[in-house]
C-alpha cells in the first residue's frame, strides 16, 4: 500500500480512530493495553499484505525468531551463552537478507567471474520475488538483540517485539527506528497530552507534495529518460539531469519519511529525524550526517564501532570506514554500482580525515590559521571564526602549508559534486550506462528539449535547503500553531495540487527496493 | 581503556554509549532527535482523530475527479462498482457546494501551461461521440471487418514469412519462427494483399530517407516497452537516418480503456508526430475484464474475451497503419506462470490474428528472450527484472536489435 493513495487515506481514516478508541490513555478506564497493540499489528499485516500476503509470515516469523534470540541472550547463564545466542540470531537476520535480496546478485557475480575466466558455464539462478521492506525491518530486528546483548534494553514480550519490527509507517522504508526508541513509547502509551496535529499534517502534506510533485516530475521530464538513452543528452542537459537526480531521489526518500514520521505522529508516536538539510553539507562527514541519518547511526553503533571504530589507529579506522561504507552500498542494492557507490563515499571520507588530521598537526604546531579565522571575522560571523576546525569544511583544506582554507562556497560546492558524482552510479543500471552519463558532460548541445520546470524545481529545492535551522524551525513552529482549520484547508488544498499535477497513477518509491 | 568515537564515523560520534550521559526515563521513552525542537501545540486526541477525518473529507470534496478517475482504475469487480458510486456521490456533493472549484482552476492552468493529458477519464467521456468509433474500429459491413473474416480461418500461429530472415526461415516449424533472435520477426501472409491500403496510402518504404528527412520511428505501450524503447534509443542515438521517439504509459493497456483510451490515445500521437514506423508492445496489464465493449464489459475467462481482444489489436493495428505507415507488434514475451502467462498466450493469439489482417509485423519476443520458455537469465545475462514480468536494459537491448533489423530491412536502411 502506498501512502499517496485513496486506498491509504481510507485505510487510515479506518485505523486512526480505532486504534486511538483502543489506546491506553490517563483519565479513562483501563483497557487492556494489548489490544492497542494487537489492532496496531493486525493493522500492520494488512498494510503489509497489501503488497504480497505470502510475505506477512516471513515478517512473523523474523519476529518469532528474533524475540527468541532476544529471551536466550536475557537469560544466558554466562557471557559465552550470550554471544552464542545473538551470534545465531545475526546469522539468521543476515541468513535471511542474503537469501531474499543478495542471493541472485551473488550467483550472477559468480558466473560472470566464471565466464571471465573462461568456464562457459551457467549457474542455476535462484529466481526469488524480494520482500518489499526486508533490509529495514532486517535491521531493525539486528538493533533489538544487539541492544538486549548489550544490555542497553531489556527483552519485552512477543507482541511489543511485532509491533515494533510491523509498525506500518515504518515498515517498508524507514526511519530506522531503534528498540529502544520504540519499546519505550509502547510500553507508556500515546503521549498523554495530545496529538501535535498541525505539525503532524505539516509533515504529511509536505512528504507528499515532495513524492508526488518534485520527485516525479523530475524523474518523468529528465532523470529517466536521460539514465535510459544517455547519449542523446549534451552536456549541459546530462548535468542538470544528474543534479535532478540528486533532488529527485532526496524529494523521493524525504518525502517518504516525512510522511511516515507524520503519520506515526497521528499515532501517537515520535519517530527519529531521517534527513535534515543534505545539500547543505559542507563536506561528507557532514552530509552523513544530514542524509539518511537513521541508517548513518545503525551503521555506526553496529558496524562501525564494533569493527573497531578509530581505536585502533589510523589504518584500522580508514579500513573500517571504507568497509562500513561498502556494506551501506551493498545494504542499497544487490549490484556492484551500489558498491562503487559506497566505495566512493568511504574513499571521500577517509581522504577527509587524512587532510583533516594533517590540517591540525599543521595548526598544532605553528601558529594558528589568521586567514581562515580573519576571514570569518570579516564575514561578521564570530562564533564560526572561534570554531573554524570544527567546520566540515576544514576537511577539504589541503595539508600543504599555506594554503587558505576553502571557502564555505566552495566547500559545499565540492562536496556536491562529489555527491553527485556518486549518484551516478547509484542510479544508473550498469557501469555502462553510469559512464555514459559522465561522458555527455562533455557533450555539446542537444535537440532534446529540457523542459523549464526541471531547473526550477533542482535550484528551488537547494536554495531551500540553504536556509538555516533556526529560521526554519521558527517559520516551522508558527505554522503549526496556526488555528486548526488552516491546517486542514491547507492539507485538503495540498491533496487538489497533487491530483492536479501528479502523474496518472504513482510510482514505486525508490527506498522500497532497498 | 580506549574511547572508540570517532567524529568521522558516518554520523555523529558523540552519541557513543561509553561517552553518553545518563538519561532519564522520559528521555528514554523518546527518540534521541525529535523530528523538531520545541514542544508543539498538541491536541486532545479525539479531537485529532476528528480534525483527521474532516480534512480527508473536505479533501475528498475537493477533488471529486480525481476519486472518480481512482475508482475507475479498480479491477472490475462489486469493490470498484462500490467505489465509483461513492466516488460519484462525493463528486456530486463537492461540486454542489462549490468545493470542485480549486481543482477545475488548477486543471485549466495545467491543461494551459503545462499541456494536457492525454486519454484520462475524463477526456475520454469528453471524447465520446467523436469519430473514433468510424475511423479504428471494424465495422459489421465494413472493409476491415471484412479483411479480417477472410483471414479468421488462418491458424493462430501458422507458418509465416520471416520479414528479416532468409526464405528458407519461412519453412520452420510453425508458433516460433525458429529459435533464434534473427528470425523473431513474422509478416501475416497476404500482408501485402491488405485491401485498400496500399491503392490509395502512401508508400512510406519508398521515400527517401535522409539525414534531413530521418526515418521517423514511435515505440509506444505499456510499462514493457519501457527498457525496450530505451535499448533502441541507444541504438538510433547516432544514426542520423533514424528519429526515434517513445510514448510508454504504465499500467494501461487494451482491456482498460477507461484508464487510457489507446485507439484514442495513439491516434494523438500520430496527429502530433507523423511517424513512419509504430512499433507497439501491450498487453502487461490486460489479464483482466475488457471494459467498455459492445455488451458493456466482457470478463476474463468468459467466451468472447478473446474475441473482444483481438478486435481491440485489430482496431490499434488499424489506426496505427494509417497512413501506409509500417507497424511492428511485439508480442508479449513469456513471463513468470501465473495468470498473466496464461492470459499471455491468449492475447499473442488474438493479436496474431488481427496482424493477419492489419498487415502489422509481429515479432515473437519469447524467440529472442526466452527461446527455452521463461528465464531470469539468458546465456549469463540477467534479461528479466525481479518482478518477472518486465525486461531488464540487457533484455530490453536484445529486442531492440531485432527491432532494428526489422525496421532496417524494411526500409533498406544500413544495418
Amino acid at each position: 500500500m502506498l501512502f499517496p493513495t485513496v486506498r491509504f487515506a481510507v485505510f487510515l481514516a479506518i485505523v486512526l480512530p480505532i486504534a486511538w478508541s483502543l489506546a491506553p490513555r490517563p483519565g479513562r478506564p483501563a483497557a487492556p493495553a494489548w489490544r492497542w497493540k494487537l489492532f496496531l499489528v493486525l493493522a500492520s499485516y494488512v498494510f503489509y499484505g497489501a503488497w504480497d500476503w505470502r510475505f506477512v509470515p516471513l515478517l512473523m516469523v523474523s519476529t518469532v525468531g528474533n524475540e527468541i534470540a532476544a529471551m536466550g541472550i536475557h537469560l544466558a547463564r554466562d557471557r559465552q551463552h550470550r554471544d552464542r545466542w545473538l551470534t545465531g540470531a545475526l546469522v539468521g537476520n543476515l541468513g535471511l537478507l542474503a537469501w531474499w535480496k543478495y542471493a541472485g546478485f551473488l550467483t550472477g557475480s559468480a558466473d560472470g567471474l566464471l565466464r571471465l575466466l573462461g568456464f562457459d558455464v551457467s549457474l542455476p539462478y535462484p529466481e526469488i520475488v524480494l520482500p518489499v521492506g526486508i533490509s529495514f525491518f532486517t535491521f531493525q530486528a539486528i538493533s533489538y538483540v544487539i541492544d538486549v546483548h548489550r544490555r542497553t534494553i531489556r527483552p519485552t514480550n512477543l507482541l511489543d517485539v511485532a509491533v515494533y519490527l510491523a509498525f506500518f509507517p515504518q515498515l517498508v522504508a524507514g526511519p530506522i527506528v531503534r528498540a529502544s526508541e520504540f519499546l519505550p513509547q509502547l510500553r507508556v502509551g500515546p503521549d498523554p497530552r495530545g496529538i501535535p496535529v498541525g505539525r503532524a499534517l505539516r509533515l504529511i502534506g509536505v512528504g507528499l507534495v515532495l513524492k508526488v510533485v518534485v520527485a516525479n516530475h523530475l524523474a518523468a521530464e529528465l532523470v529517466d529518460p536521460l539514465f535510459a538513452t544517455p547519449g542523446q543528452y549534451g552536456g549541459g542537459q546530462t548535468l542538470v539531469g544528474i543534479y535532478a537526480y540528486a533532488v529527485q531521489i532526496y524529494a523521493d526518500f524525504a518525502g517518504y519519511t516525512s510522511i511516515a514520521i507524520g503519520v506515526a505522529l497521528l499515532l501517537g508516536f515520535e519517530f527519529p529525524q531521517n534527513f535534515n538539510r543534505p545539500y547543505a553539507a559542507r563536506s561528507l562527514q557532514d552530509f552523513w550526517r544530514r542524509w539518511h541519518m537513521t541508517l548513518s547511526r545503525w551503521l555506526r553503533d553496529y558496524l562501525y564501532i564494533p569493527l573497531g571504530g578509530n581505536a585502533h589507529g589510523q589504518r584500522r579506522t580508514e579500513r573500517n570506514l571504507l568497509l562500513t561504507m561498502l556494506l551501506g552500498g551493498l545494504w542499497h542494492g544487490a549490484a556492484w554500482t551500489f558498491v562503487v557507490w559506497g566505495g566512493l563515499h568511504g574513499v571521500g571520507l577517509v581522504v577527509e580525515r587524512r587532510r583533516k588530521a594533517s590540517i591540525e598537526a599543521a595548526q598544532a604546531a605553528g601558529p594558528p590559521d589568521a586567514t581562515s579565522t580573519t576571514e570569518a571575522t570579516r564575514r561578521g560571523d564570530t562564533r564560526r571564526a572561534g570554531k573554524q576546525r570544527d567546520d566540515g569544511a576544514a576537511h577539504l583544506v589541503p595539508p600543504a602549508g599555506g594554503v587558505r582554507p576553502l571557502h564555505p562556497v566552495t566547500a559545499w560546492a565540492v562536496t556536491f559534486h562529489v555527491v553527485c558524482l556518486a549518484w551516478v552510479f547509484f542510479r544508473a543500471p550498469s557501469f555502462d550506462v553510469a559512464l555514459t552519463v559522465l561522458a555527455g558532460l562533455g557533450g555539446g548541445s542537444s535537440t532534446v528539449p529540457l523542459s523549464p520546470t526541471v531547473p526550477l524545481l533542482v535550484a528551488t529545492v537547494l536554495l531551500v535547503q540553504q536556509i538555516p535551522d533556526g529560521p526554519r524551525a521558527r517559520l516551522a513552529a508558527r505554522w503549526d500553531a496556526l488555528p486548526i482549520p488552516v491546517h486542514v484547508v491547507t492539507f485538503a488544498a495540498i491533496l487538489v495540487v497533487l491530483d492536479v499535477f501528479g502523474p496518472d497513477g504513482v510510482a514505486p518509491f525508490i527506498y522500497f527496493q532497498f | 581503556m580506549a574511547v572508540r568515537t570517532d567524529p568521522d564515523a558516518p554520523a555523529a560520534a558523540e552519541r557513543h554509549s561509553s561517552q553518553r550521559p545518563a538519561r532519564t526515563a522520559e528521555q528514554r521513552n523518546r527518540p534521541e532527535q525529535v523530528h523538531q525542537p520545541g514542544s508543539p501545540r498538541r491536541t486532545p486526541p479525539n479531537v485529532a482523530v476528528a480534525v483527521v477525518l474532516v480534512t480527508l473529507v473536505l479533501g475528498a470534496l475537493m477533488n471529486g475527479p480525481g476519486l472518480e478517475s481512482a475508482a475507475t482504475g479498480l479491477s472490475v469487480g462489486r469493490t470498484r462498482d462500490a467505489a465509483m458510486s461513492v466516488a460519484a456521490g462525493v463528486a456530486r456533493s463537492g461540486a454542489a457546494l462549490g468545493l470542485d472549484r480549486p481543482h477545475q482552476w488548477l486543471t485549466a492552468v495545467r491543461d494551459g501551461d503545462l499541456g494536457a493529458r492525454v486519454g484520462t477519464a475524463a477526456e475520454l467521456a469528453a471524447a465520446q461521440g467523436s469519430d473514433l468509433e468510424q475511423r479504428g474500429r471494424p465495422q459489421p459491413d465494413g472493409q476491415t471487418s471484412a479483411a479480417i473474416d477472410a483471414r479468421s480461418d488462418a491458424p493462430d500461429d501458422g507458418a509465416r514469412d520471416v520479414a528479416s530472415g532468409e526464405q528458407d526461415d519461412a519453412t520452420q516449424e510453425p508458433g516460433r519462427a525458429t529459435q533464434e533472435p534473427d528470425n523473431a520477426a513474422r509478416e501475416p501472409d497476404n500482408a501485402a494483399q491488405e485491401p485498400g491500403n496500399a491503392a490509395q496510402e502512401p508508400d512510406r518504404t519508398t521515400r527517401s530517407i535522409t539525414a534531413d528527412a530521418p526515418l521517423e520511428v514511435l515505440l509506444a505501450g505499456d510499462s514493457l516497452m519501457g527498457t525496450v524503447a530505451d535499448g533502441y534509443g541507444r541504438r538510433s542515438t547516432d544514426d542520423e537516418l533514424v528519429d526515434w521517439d517513445k510514448d510508454v504509459r504504465v499500467s494501461t493497456g487494451l482491456a482498460r480503456p477507461d484508464v487510457l483510451n489507446w485507439p484514442l490515445h495513439l491516434q494523438q500521437l500520430l496527429d502530433a508526430r507523423d511517424p513512419d514506423v509504430v512499433v507497439l508492445l501491450l498487453g502487461g496489464n490486460d489479464d483482466q475484464s475488457l471494459v467498455g465493449g459492445a455488451d458493456g464489459v466482457v470478463h476474463y475467462g468468459q467466451p468472447g474475451w478473446e474475441e473482444e481482444y483481438q478486435e481491440r489489436a485489430t482496431q490499434l493495428q488499424t489506426i496505427a497503419a494509417s497512413q501506409g505507415r509500417t507497424v511492428v507488434w511485439l508480442e508479449l514475451p513469456a513471463v513468470r506462470p501465473g495468470k498473466l502467462e496464461r492470459a499471455r498466450q491468449r492475447m499473442n493469439a488474438a493479436a496474431r490474428r488481427a496482424a493477419a489482417g492489419t498487415g502489422a509485423l509481429l515479432i515473437d519476443t519469447d524467440a529472442i528472450i526466452a527461446p527455452e520458455g521463461y528465464t531470469v537469465r539468458l546465456r549469463g545475462t540477467q534479461v528479466r527484472a525481479d518482478d518477472g514480468v518486465h525486461l531488464t536494459h540487457a533484455g530490453g537491448d536484445l529486442v531492440a536489435e531485432v527491432i532494428d533489423r526489422v525496421v532496417s530491412d524494411r526500409f533498406g536502411l544500413p544495418g
